[in-house]
């Protein structure tokens, strides 16, 4: 993984996320936050999309993908619980 | 892209005179519509329509690790308050006297969009300059309000005599060497100095204080020497140490222009394994970098070179183990000597670390370099910034970061300039000499 790499698109694709995370859960009112995570910790995966709904409490899902590779599928799965949300692939 | 709005972070400790600052950025007539988010209810009543007040809700993304540690309740100020993004020019946050700057300012970094609308202008630092000498010894989050600040507001001058404020001063530069330190009284200053700033800016990466770059060298002495046909002998008599790293290199003439380029060349030899050589070895001058073994009791050593001109450059001062250069007819003296010991003697646990290195990085190594880095020292590295040449890139490559979460941008061509690499780091318990080390064996 290139740390220095650029990507483009990210804002675009940011927005993207957080417009399909807002419709999976229409019924939850609240400011959402996408971050892609590059973290260089022992054990952490070179990239996870960390989706949250900061309620109160805040719900999060996380996505093992670079935020400009997420699909509308993987937004829908992550929020339907079906793939691990908390635990690293 | 759209323009993006300014966002200035002001921290320091109660009573530091944040709340001073604000009644000035509110009140005087700069033309600019300020929004407010605020942490604490203000020792001063602010009266403004688009102040809000926050709750320090630290939110961590990911369990533990601190580079995805964020601010909740700004993420949703934020939110709210880009909804009526025409009503104000720029976003100010007071943060409360305890709050660590570092999740304030990684809120502005984690989300792409917020970065596409947003940008932290500066993180601004008021110090009582009369009460905060014991808080620099026990208090973590004053000194971490001052290694992240770009701008640092020494306050209540009024209050301290001159030569207090000088020590004052050059401890807090110890700390962080990157931000600009303005001595106030009722935290009086212009406002472009606190609005205008551009800390976090990457095309400002590259402005760095030259004066902080002090070059670190795993040398202490170099000089250049005329060598006679037929070599000529090191010898010692002293063993302070078990061994000396020493380097001989072929130069043209002795002058500081030839031992300058010598020590760039000294400088990657420096890098390379060491040849460990028993007294009575033989030395030459074809790149090798010998680790000279001190036994104890006078012990020489063979230069087998041409009649020539030679730079030598050693890890300690000759003196410290009476080094001499012995020809036929006697001791050889160094024609022209320099000293390379740096004074970076800061005994803080928070410090900067600036390094200097012309030539190109291999793009691999430096990838790599930093990555380990910033896995085993990214918690303790606050802020960090530079420029870096990378091997076959006409470009610069600007970078900036904030603990792991690094900001890179391409700086342009290098054109005419001379291609070199620019480090800054402030942190907490940074060995200068090892980041120094580590960072030559990126070298091309």
């Amino acid at each position: 993984m290139n740390i220095f790499s650029v990507i483009d698109g990210k804002a675009q694709a940011t927005r993207a996320v957080k417009r399909w995370a807002a419709e999976c859960r229409p019924e939850v009112d609240a400011i959402v936050n996408v971050a892609e995570l590059r973290c260089h910790e022992e054990g952490c995966p070179d990239f996870e999309t960390v989706v949250t709904w900061m309620s109160s409490p805040p719900f999060v899902v996380k996505i093992f993908k670079p935020i400009n590779q997420i699909t509308r599928v993987d937004v829908d799965t992550a929020c339907s619980g079906t793939t691990p949300t908390t635990n690293e692939p | 892209m759209t323009e993006r709005t300014p966002v200035t972070v002001l921290t320091g400790f109660l009573g530091a005179g944040k709340t001073t600052l604000l009644n000035r950025v509110l009140t005087e007539q700069h033309g600019q519509r300020i929004a407010v988010i605020e942490n604490e209810f203000g020792e001063v009543g602010i009266d403004h329509e688009l102040v809000i007040n926050a709750e320090e809700e630290i939110f961590e993304m990911n369990n533990g690790c601190i580079c995805c540690t964020v601010r909740g309740d700004l993420i949703r100020i934020l939110g709210s308050l880009m909804k009526r993004r025409d009503q104000f020019d720029r976003i100010l946050i007071e943060t409360t006297g305890m709050a660590d700057p570092g999740p304030v300012v990684q809120t502005f970094f984690v989300d792409e969009d917020m970065k596409e609308r947003l940008f932290v202008d500066a993180v601004v630092t008021l110090v009582d300059a009369k009460h905060v000498w014991q808080r620099l010894d026990d208090s973590d989050e004053v000194k971490e309000q001052i290694a992240f600040a770009d701008v640092i507001l020494l306050n209540k001058c009024d209050l301290v005599p001159a030569s207090e404020l000088d020590k004052l001063e050059a401890r807090i530069k110890g700390m962080n060497g990157m931000a600009k330190v303005h001595r106030t009284v009722n935290a009086e200053v212009p406002l472009e100095a606190v609005l205008e700033v551009g800390g976090f800016n990457l095309d400002h990466a590259m402005e760095v204080d030259p004066k902080f770059l002090e070059p670190e060298y795993p040398f202490e002495w170099g000089g250049i020497f005329e060598i006679p046909a037929g070599g000529a002998s090191f010898t010692a008599t002293e063993d302070p140490d078990p061994s000396m790293k020493l380097v001989l290199i072929p130069v043209e003439k002795a002058d500081a222009e030839n031992l300058a380029d010598a020590r760039e060349k000294a400088l990657r030899i420096f890098s390379h394994e060491a040849v460990e050589t028993q007294p009575d070895g033989i030395l030459t001058a074809d790149g090798e970098l010998y680790e000279l073994i001190l036994p104890g009791g006078d012990i020489a050593w063979k230069v087998s070179v041409e009649a020539g001109t030679y730079a030598v450059f050693t890890e300690h001062y000759p003196e410290e183990l009476n080094l001499e250069l012995i020809g036929n007819t006697g001791v050889i003296t160094a024609s022209i000597a320099a000293s390379y010991k740096p004074d970076h003697e800061h005994d803080e646990e928070v410090s900067s670390v600036g390094i200097e290195q012309a030539g190109d990085c291999d793009g691999e190594k430096l990838n790599r370099w930093i990555s380990k880095l910033l896995q085993e020292k990214g918690t303790d590295i606050f802020r960090m910034k530079g420029v870096f040449s990378v091997k076959g890139d006409p470009n610069r490559t600007i970078f900036q970061g904030v603990h792991m979460l690094l900001d890179s941008q391409d700086g342009g061509p290098w054109g005419e300039r001379p291609r070199k690499n620019s480090l800054v780091f402030i942190g907490r318990d940074l060995d200068r000499e090892a980041l120094n080390a580590s960072f030559r064996k990126c070298l091309a």
